[in-house]
């Protein structure tokens, strides 16, 4: 009954021209936004919600100015980030890396056993033994955290993030010392994401085009591997609406679908949840829904509309509309080109943003095929963003000096490399017949030999340098005025400080911004408090 | 894909009654009629705008000019209407203590601009107080805060038990600590705890003993003030993305907005609340910009008799011998500027040569000399047709040096090693 009146309300704010689709569906759709999922799905065969997530339904976070907005920072999500490692000892493998690491924090490590430079902190769920982890290191962090498990507000936010995280200790003969930071996210909203959906790579490359007029920006897409550009997230690194939905759901919720798998707990190796807790049809009626949410609107008090107009103006003057795009067709009023731009040092989170690909072409060859990835490579794992694997280099170069760290990682602010490759298509080689020479010249015994040479066809991707930790999509404005606090992570309580935070590229136009009169400012400023939710 | 509607535009025209006149400003510390003294507010706009060359005659004609003035009466025509009453109005005042150009080389002061905005009653105790320009509904909620202040104080000025001053000053920290974060009721706590009663006879009511409390406020305010500062320093810093020593001319534009410095002003306010605005404003000014201000001329009052010595500095001047070399020591601002440079380094060489610092002072010391504020030196350079100076650029002047009365000044900066100033005096003592 509940459930029925809260779809008829939310069906009341879907705009007539959604109904293309089908109020059915929609109303799904809205009903299982709503839903408080619980553990165990019978209908699936899935564990059903968890074993760890963020929240019990997507409409616990997504609620600010009506179902659908953005959350306050008590519902950030929460990450922990390896700025660095030393150990000390002698021989350091992986899987020596993998158990030391895991004594700071064992989310690090992955089910492959690479060690990756970032840990998600899923506010709920999980064996006692990795909330006992999460317990240490958010005490660490300082700051104070709210029931639903983000900090309790933007000045929370900052402190955590401001607070470096030290883990030293000696664990069978090796002394490791971490330096780590807490990141967080904060909630977007979706209200008119299903515009944004429509938005075409096209559009992206023409504002990366208009850009190159303007020598202080320089906005560039975000190329995922596929050949796509993504516009969802704060990293822009999800190219679809439903693909959004399908790792909200997984990484947010722990519903395992069917493309994407749910946030394990690293405390429990080897469970697997062996089915789809939330169907695909289910996720389209979700991608309904939140495509039908209305867009934001412009709200101009009959008193203050020649000020609103003049901040506008202002506003474009001094050159906010450059990355703040007004229209992005079909998305009228987004004020965003959904494009990435270095937003400063300040702005850093180590799940960075996707490389920038600047070139792709095929190439075929033979390669050896290793069961494990490669040592340094960047990783997708949460929709947050990618994360760094720490390279080990199994040639120790020099011999064993105990004031010398044996091991050292550092987080890399770009790319390591600048080709990479993705694999298109692989078949075995039947030309080759002794496979193993290779491997053993360039791995030798401490990878598995259990490898094959295939001869494969890839797509050979040139990068482009760039600082990708602190590259963040430009954030659309529309609704700004009822999605505080500011800032991928929520640690701006104001739109005064969010702009202030402006750093990199947009430092110029902060410039211009802080250069105006008083009451110029504040005439900009009414301008963006008149973007409100729908 | 479905789509949703584009951006929709709504003109919302909800009714709304405000006080419909122009902004009607009063003179600068003048008294507030004795018939409504009791019951009537007074806001006052600080800013650091030079006030206008004015005689005691003109001075009700001459109409209000700073910097903000556009913004602030657009604040004003948002305080409803009834606020204000004949029984109980609120009056307006600008303050305006920019140093004059004869301090600051001939030329308008091209400092960011600055105000504070503090609402008194008939008295000029300090009820609340803003850092900023206060916008849209800040200055009816500093004015409601206002009133709250002083019903409080009332309650415990006639309080039969005869609350102490500690005590009150805990009931407004209690009031207030709920505006804010964490860190700074941490504060907060902390420089309430760490509040004693004046030395000598207690403080029995603030509310009724206001110049006594106010002479204890002024005593602590530079230490309470610094404390704090350390605090806004770090906080600020990480919510504007402050990085380098230049972002803190950023930092000063950011603090012509309320917000900017609204947890500061919050935990320092019970500290200062039920003082005599007059005669802390200065010392308030300087703290909250970090630099030195001019006096208000006050109705019927000459400049140099707002000064602390009763000899005015025209007077001391007149009486040095005609030949003989004296020295001006320019008092630094309550809470240093934070963007002036640091004194210049001196090398080991120099300073074991006897050309220090402390070497400056010990030479400076056999000279006659007095401390002045760079007012007295405005007001004294005034009155003498003297020639421009710029006290604080390059750097800040530490001392001015004459080699006698007649003589035009010369400045010993903190920007400047001390050697040069050192030789030169020794040469004119012989």
């Amino acid at each position: 009954m509940k459930f029925k009146l809260l779809t008829i309300v939310l069906l009341a704010l879907v705009p007539t021209t959604a109904w293309a689709v089908s109020p059915p569906e929609i109303a799904g759709g809205a009903q299982l936004f709503t839903q408080e999922w619980q553990p165990h799905n019978s209908a699936l065969g899935g564990d059903g919600l968890g074993p760890l997530f963020n929240a019990t339904s997507c409409a616990t976070c997504h609620q600010q100015g009506g179902i659908g907005g953005g959350g306050e920072a008590a519902f950030n999500a929460t990450s922990i980030g390896i700025d660095s490692i030393e150990v000390y000892g002698r021989r350091v493998t992986l899987a020596v890396l993998a158990n030391l690491v895991s004594q700071f924090h064992p989310g690090f490590v992955q089910p492959d056993g690479n060690v990756a430079n970032v840990a998600g902190l899923p506010h709920h769920g999980g064996s006692s033994m990795l909330r006992g982890f999460h317990e240490k290191v958010l005490q660490q962090a300082g700051a104070n955290y709210a029931d639903e498990g983000g900090p309790t507000e933007a000045a929370e936010v900052r402190i955590a993030n401001g607070n470096p995280i030290v883990f030293d200790d000696t664990i069978n003969g090796y002394r490791i010392r971490i330096k780590a930071r807490m990141y967080s996210r904060n909630t977007t909203a979706l209200f008119g994401s299903g515009l944004i959906d429509q938005v075409s790579d096209k559009q992206l490359d023409r504002q990366v085009r208009l850009q190159k007029k303007h020598p202080e920006i320089s906005g560039r897409p975000s190329t995922l591997q596929d050949g796509r550009y993504g516009k969802f997230g704060w990293r822009a690194n999800i190219a679809s609406l439903i693909e959004f939905n399908d790792q909200a759901c997984a990484n947010e919720m722990g519903l395992q679908t069917r493309r994407k798998v749910q946030t394990s707990d690293s405390t429990v190796r080897g469970y697997q949840n062996t089915s789809s807790d939330i169907s695909d049809e289910q996720i389209e009626m979700l991608t309904h829904f939140t495509a039908a949410l209305p867009a934001p609107r412009q709200s101009i008090p009959s008193d203050s509309a020649v000020d609103i107009r003049r901040g506008e103006a202002l506003f474009n003057e001094v050159g906010c509309n450059v990355c703040h795009v007004a229209d992005m067709p079909p998305a009228s009023g987004l004020y965003s080109d959904l494009l990435l731009h270095d937003m400063g040092r300040e702005s850093i989170d180590l799940s960075h943003a996707e490389p920038y690909i600047v070139r792709r072409e095929l190439v075929t060859k033979d390669a050896e095929i290793l069961p494990e990835a490669p040592a340094g490579f960047t990783a997708s794992t949460a929709y947050y963003g990618n994360v760094t694997m720490m390279p080990i280099t199994f040639e120790s170069p020099r011999g064993y000096e105990s004031s010398r760290p044996a091991f050292t990682f550092q987080a890399p602010s770009g790319p390591t490399t600048l080709v990479t490759s993705r694999l298109i298509d692989s078949k075995v080689n039947p030309d080759i017949k002794n496979n193993t020479v290779a491997i053993a010249r360039s791995f030798t015994n401490q990878r598995s030999t259990s490898a094959v040479v295939r001869t494969e066809l890839r797509e050979k991707m040139k990068l482009q340098p760039t600082n990708f930790n602190q590259e963040w999509r430009t954030a659309p404005l529309w609704g700004v005025r009822d999605s505080a606090p500011y800032w991928h992570d929520g640690r701006a309580e104001t739109l005064l400080e969010a702009i202030a935070m402006h750093d990199g590229e947009a430092a110029g136009t902060r410039d211009r911004y802080l250069n105006l009169s008083y009451e110029d400012r504040q005439s900009v400023l009414a301008f963006l408090e008149s973007l409100v939710a729908p | 894909m479905v789509c949703g509607a584009v951006l929709a535009t709504v003109l919302d025209s909800g009714p709304r009654v405000y006080a419909a006149d122009p902004v009607s400003w009063s003179t600068p510390m003048g008294e507030v009629p004795a018939a409504t003294a009791d019951d009537a507010l007074v806001v006052v706009l600080m800013t650091n705008d030079v006030a206008a060359q004015q005689n005691a005659r003109k001075r009700r004609s001459q109409p209000v000019s700073c910097w903000c003035q556009r913004s602030f009466e657009r604040s004003v025509s948002r305080v409803p209407a009834g606020y204000s009453l004949p029984s109980a109005p609120i009056d307006f005042q600008h303050w305006a203590v920019g140093l004059p150009p004869i301090v600051t080389g001939g030329e308008r002061p091209s400092d960011v601009e600055r105000a504070i905005a503090i609402v008194t009653d008939g008295k000029y105790r300090i009820l609340a107080l803003s850092v900023g320009v206060p916008h849209g509904q800040d200055l009816r909620q500093l004015i409601e805060d206002a009133e709250d202040t002083r019903v409080l104080l009332r309650q415990d000025s006639s309080d039969a038990n005869e609350s102490s001053v500690k005590e009150t000053v805990g009931r407004i920290v209690d009031r207030i600590r709920g505006r804010l974060n964490r860190i700074w009721q941490r504060e907060l706590d902390r420089q309430f705890d760490a509040l004693g009663e004046p030395d000598g006879d207690p403080i029995d009511d603030l509310f009724e003993e206001t110049t006594r409390y106010t002479s204890a406020v002024k005593l602590r305010l530079g230490s309470i003030a610094g404390q704090l500062h350390q605090v806004y320093l770090q906080d600020a810093q990480t919510r504007f993305g402050l990085t380098e020593a230049s972002d803190l001319n950023r930092l000063a534009i950011l603090e012509q907005h309320p917000a900017t410095r609204l947890p500061w002003v919050t935990t320092l306010a019970p500290f200062v609340v039920g003082s005599d605005l007059r005669s802390l404003y200065t010392d308030l000014a300087e703290v909250t910009w970090g630099q030195c201000v001019m006096p208000v001329e006050r109705p019927g009052e000459q400049p140099s008799e707002a000064a602390d010595d009763p000899l005015s500095l025209a007077e001391w001047v007149s009486q040095r011998d005609e030949k003989r070399p004296f020295t001006l020591q320019l008092r630094p601002p309550l809470l240093e500027d934070r963007i002036s440079p640091q004194r210049a380094q001196v090398t080991d060489v120099a300073r074991r040569r006897g050309l220090g610092w402390q070497d400056l002072d010990a030479v400076v010391k056999v000279t006659p000399s007095r401390e002045v504020s760079p007012g007295e030196i405005a007001a004294w350079l005034s009155q003498t047709d003297g020639k421009p100076i710029d006290l604080r650029r390059p750097s800040r002047a530490r001392f001015l040096f004459f080699r006698s009365p007649s003589d035009p000044p010369y400045p010993i900066r903190d920007g400047s090693p001390p050697g040069r100033a050192i030789s030169m005096i020794r040469q004119v003592q012989k």
